[in-house]
């Protein structure tokens, strides 16, 4: 459309939309806190169903923990995405170091030390990869990244040899599962993650530059910052996040599936999308993508409580995809 | 004459901000009826209204051939009542080819299915021959060789849609020019002409108005959202008609004298630049010095900044700034004390989604703002509020997006973020392209003082009188050489005019 880019350098006053549509008065009630008010609502609308099971603090125990492994990884995804590129190798990298830890440590016997940095370091080289064929190479990220995805799935199970592997050694459940006032260490990992990145992104001059790569990659690089660099940066970092949280998976979970790759890929996609309809809205940043994470969470889990299983959860993931970027295409920036 | 569109009572309100009230607007058959004002006057907003994008105020009216028309409109209308828009960035889809940008939404089918490619292709080939374009029709546009040509392309087009429902339709231009070198202004001109000789009205908005003579009928002057004027362009001179869309009388200052440090070394010294259309460029400069680089176009004057920064890949030669080689590296650059500010603002210069802080503070973030383990955004804020202040930045936010700002306020925040890096050497490429007259004369009294202080500029331009009121030394550029230099008392509009087409033409 020829005229958004054109509003770019003249408009006076509105933001560069055509105003005419509903969507201009949705997108204002789009507040930065709007979608924390939708988590408690929907929080509030379980316990108005079933107040004996989600009053309890067993059910906010499981909302909080049930998926921390992936919380961490959606968090690595958003350094990708504020950069501007599609990273989809996040769900079969996080369960390719998942498989291989197991498959290392129980299926070649390898002590688990060792086993652990070799599947990390397995998961970085991903990253590497990943940013040798987009930044290197000039290669669509989408296509890049949708074929190691699928490498990576297909590695993954002749690793499993094609099972689910079992009986993870109990120093990692430890490490992931030890409960700290009810709750697993690995949700504090991932609050902790939470915090690193946001003050990476808010208070670190790196933070800005990867925002300005996002946002326009050649102003960047004639501002003097390495643009190159930083977006290989960020999908190194980001798969090093999300090997990461393959580990806490076999930590949590005590078995490796190859398959569940798809499984995490969605709402990862999904909570970062969502979270960039708040806090800073209209970017991706770490607070939004933490309560559109819980925001699914609880979803999920409450459906489940519930005894709603299986397809609810696809279903419920694809629709929060698409009204995040619904969502996002009318929030005022 | 008859009026062909008339829009009467117009106002536009954002959440509380009037930007245009109360204004009327009118063109005739067969008239080039311009539309001025500067950046923030409200030129923009009511083509916007004109074009559907924007919704006026209760209270206005448009007519178009004497009909009322129900407001607002939806953007598909101004076409079905004749009314087409070309916007400076033409809108053309570079990499498909001239039948495809021409054919959209109308192609000639064989038994009512098939698209009959043959007859599609004779039609826009005829269409476009009228306004002198005889190019393979299944080229891409990309292929196109100038810019006018691309600019002739949209306009026909525009034209083609026009008469597919009406004769005599009007034609919108929204600075249609900007990105246009002088010399290939006339030729687009003339096509204009001839096109309002047929009868269609022409609304034609633009900044130059230098170009107006002898081509405009009447202008509509626009200033603070207010119609100041609707005045006959051949009995005002220019002058008066700055002073219309001023409300003051502008005064760029005369030739500037010259700073430049004789005594002292060579400030930049470039040898045997290659690279691009670049061919072994040699040039010094001076602290103080303002050396212009012009050249019609396609010569490679406008390529020359870009390799000395390192924007793109030198080929050959070397460039060095006090005696140092500079490699060719934009962070290398400017740890030299060199700065570039890009013509091309939206895809080189300005971040649109970011806000102005960042985008001004982005060169110098880690050195200036960073530390105690992290940016001290307080700080940022307090510096980039002053650099507003003193370089007349409106409105004065910092935390506003840059999109928000004119265009003119845009290129002021731009250079205060070149300059507050202290440059010893500052590359300019178009410096007031698209800037209207009040921000160009800000932006002038910048750099005047810049060189005062020992800074030394090179500017690209095609403006020559802009090159002229700034320069000491202008480069005349032609196929990718230097083919004059010219000094002193030869520095003139009209000398370095001479030069760039006198060289075309031995």
């Amino acid at each position: 459309m020829s005229s958004t880019t054109r509003s770019a350098g003249h408009n006076t006053a509105a933001a560069g939309k055509p105003e005419r549509s509903r969507g201009k008065d949705f997108g204002r009630r789009i507040t930065p806190y709007t979608l924390l008010g939708v988590l408690v609502l929907e929080y509030l609308i379980f316990v108005a169903i079933k107040p004996a099971t989600f009053l309890s603090v067993d059910a906010l125990t499981t909302i909080l923990s049930s998926q921390a492994p992936l919380l961490i990884a959606t968090l690595g995804l958003t350094l990708t995405l504020i950069v501007k590129e599609f990273d989809l190798t996040v769900g079969a990298n996080l369960v390719f170091v998942d498989v291989l830890v197991a498959a290392l440590a129980v299926n070649q016997g390898m002590p688990l030390l060792p086993a652990l940095v070799i599947a990390v370091l397995c998961g970085t080289l991903v990253g590497v990869l990943n940013a040798v064929l987009v930044v290197g190479l000039g290669i669509d990220s989408f296509i890049a990244t949708l074929g190691m995805s699928t490498l990576l799935s297909g590695v993954s199970l002749w690793a499993a040899g094609s099972t689910i592997i079992s009986n993870v050694p109990s120093a990692l459940i430890t490490v992931a599962g030890t409960q700290l006032l009810g709750i697993p260490l690995v949700v504090f990992y991932g609050f902790g993650l939470a915090v690193v990145l946001w003050y990476v992104y808010n208070h670190l001059p790196v933070g800005r530059y990867l925002y300005f790569v996002g946002a326009n990659q050649e102003v960047a690089r004639l501002a003097g910052i390495r643009a190159a660099k930083v977006k290989a940066g960020a999908f190194v970092s980001s798969a090093f996040i999300v090997s990461l949280a393959g580990i806490m998976q076999a930590g949590t979970v005590g078995s490796a599936d190859p398959t569940a790759g798809p499984s995490f890929l969605l709402p990862a996609f999904a909570a970062c999308f969502l979270g960039a309809t708040a806090v800073r809205v209209g970017k991706f940043n770490v607070w939004g993508t933490m309560i559109a994470s819980y925001l699914l969470f609880t979803g999920i889990t409450g459906l489940a409580l519930l005894g709603q299983t299986g397809w609810v959860q696809d279903a419920f993931n694809g629709l929060a995809l698409l009204i995040a970027v619904i969502a996002a295409r009318f929030a005022r920036r | 004459m008859t009026e062909l569109l008339q829009m009467s009572n117009v106002s536009k309100t954002f959440t509380g901000v009037t930007v245009l009230s109360g204004v009327d607007l009118t063109v005739c058959e067969g008239e080039i009826h311009a539309l001025l004002g500067q950046n923030g006057s409200g030129k923009s907003t009511l083509i916007k209204i004109l074009s559907g994008y924007h919704a006026p105020d209760e209270g206005a009216q448009i007519q178009v051939r004497g009909e009322d028309i129900p407001l607002p409109l939806n953007p598909g209308d101004p076409l079905k009542l004749g009314i087409a828009f070309v916007h400076q960035d033409l809108g053309l889809a570079d990499d498909l080819s001239l039948v495809d940008n021409l054919s959209v939404g109308e192609y000639r089918l064989k038994r009512g299915w098939r698209i009959d490619w043959r007859k599609q292709e004779e039609a826009v080939a005829a269409s476009l021959r009228e306004f002198g374009i005889e190019e393979d029709v299944r080229a891409d546009v990309s292929r196109l060789s100038s810019p006018a040509r691309r600019a002739l392309v949209a306009i026909a087009r525009a034209v083609t849609y026009i008469r597919r429902h009406h004769e005599g339709g009007v034609l919108v231009l929204d600075e249609p020019t900007v990105y246009l070198p002088r010399d290939e202004v006339r030729h687009l001109q003339d096509v204009v002409r001839r096109l309002a000789d047929d009868g269609v009205g022409v609304l034609y908005v633009t900044h130059r108005l230098d170009e107006l003579r002898d081509f405009a009928d009447r202008a509509t002057v626009l200033r603070d959202g207010r119609s100041v004027g609707v005045v006959d362009i051949r009995s005002k001179g220019t002058s008066g008609l700055v002073q219309l869309i001023t409300g003051t009388a502008v005064d760029f200052g005369g030739p500037r004298d010259s700073d430049v440090n004789r005594t002292a070394g060579e400030l930049l010294n470039v040898k045997g630049l290659t690279g691009g259309r670049v061919a072994d460029v040699s040039f010094s400069l001076r602290p103080g010095e303002v050396v212009g680089l012009a050249g019609l176009v396609g010569m490679g004057q406008d390529d020359v900044l870009g390799l000395i920064f390192g924007a793109t890949r030198r080929t050959a030669g070397e460039v060095v700034v006090d005696g140092e080689r500079l490699p060719s590296d934009p962070r290398a650059a400017i740890d030299h004390g060199v700065s570039f500010l890009p013509a091309d603002r939206p895809k080189l210069s300005a971040a649109v989604t970011e806000t102005v802080a960042e985008n001004v503070t982005l060169p110098v973030l880690t050195k200036l703002f960073f530390s105690n383990g992290r940016v001290q955004t307080r700080q940022e804020r307090k510096h980039v509020t002053a650099l507003l202040d003193r370089f007349d930045v409106r409105p004065r936010n910092p935390l506003l997006e840059m999109a928000r700002l004119s265009g003119g306020n845009q290129q002021k925040a731009l250079l205060a973020k070149w300059l507050q890096t202290e440059p010893r050497v500052l590359l300019l490429d178009e410096p007031v392209q698209g800037v209207d007259i009040g921000a160009k004369a800000q932006i002038f009294d910048r750099l005047r003082e810049t060189a005062t202080a020992g800074c030394g500029l090179v500017i690209a331009s095609s403006e020559y009188d802009d090159l002229a009121l700034l320069c000491d030394r202008v480069l005349i550029l032609v196929d990718g050489r230097v083919d004059r230099v010219l000094t002193g008392a030869q520095v003139t509009k009209d000398q370095i005019a001479a030069a760039c087409y006198g060289s075309e033409v031995a």
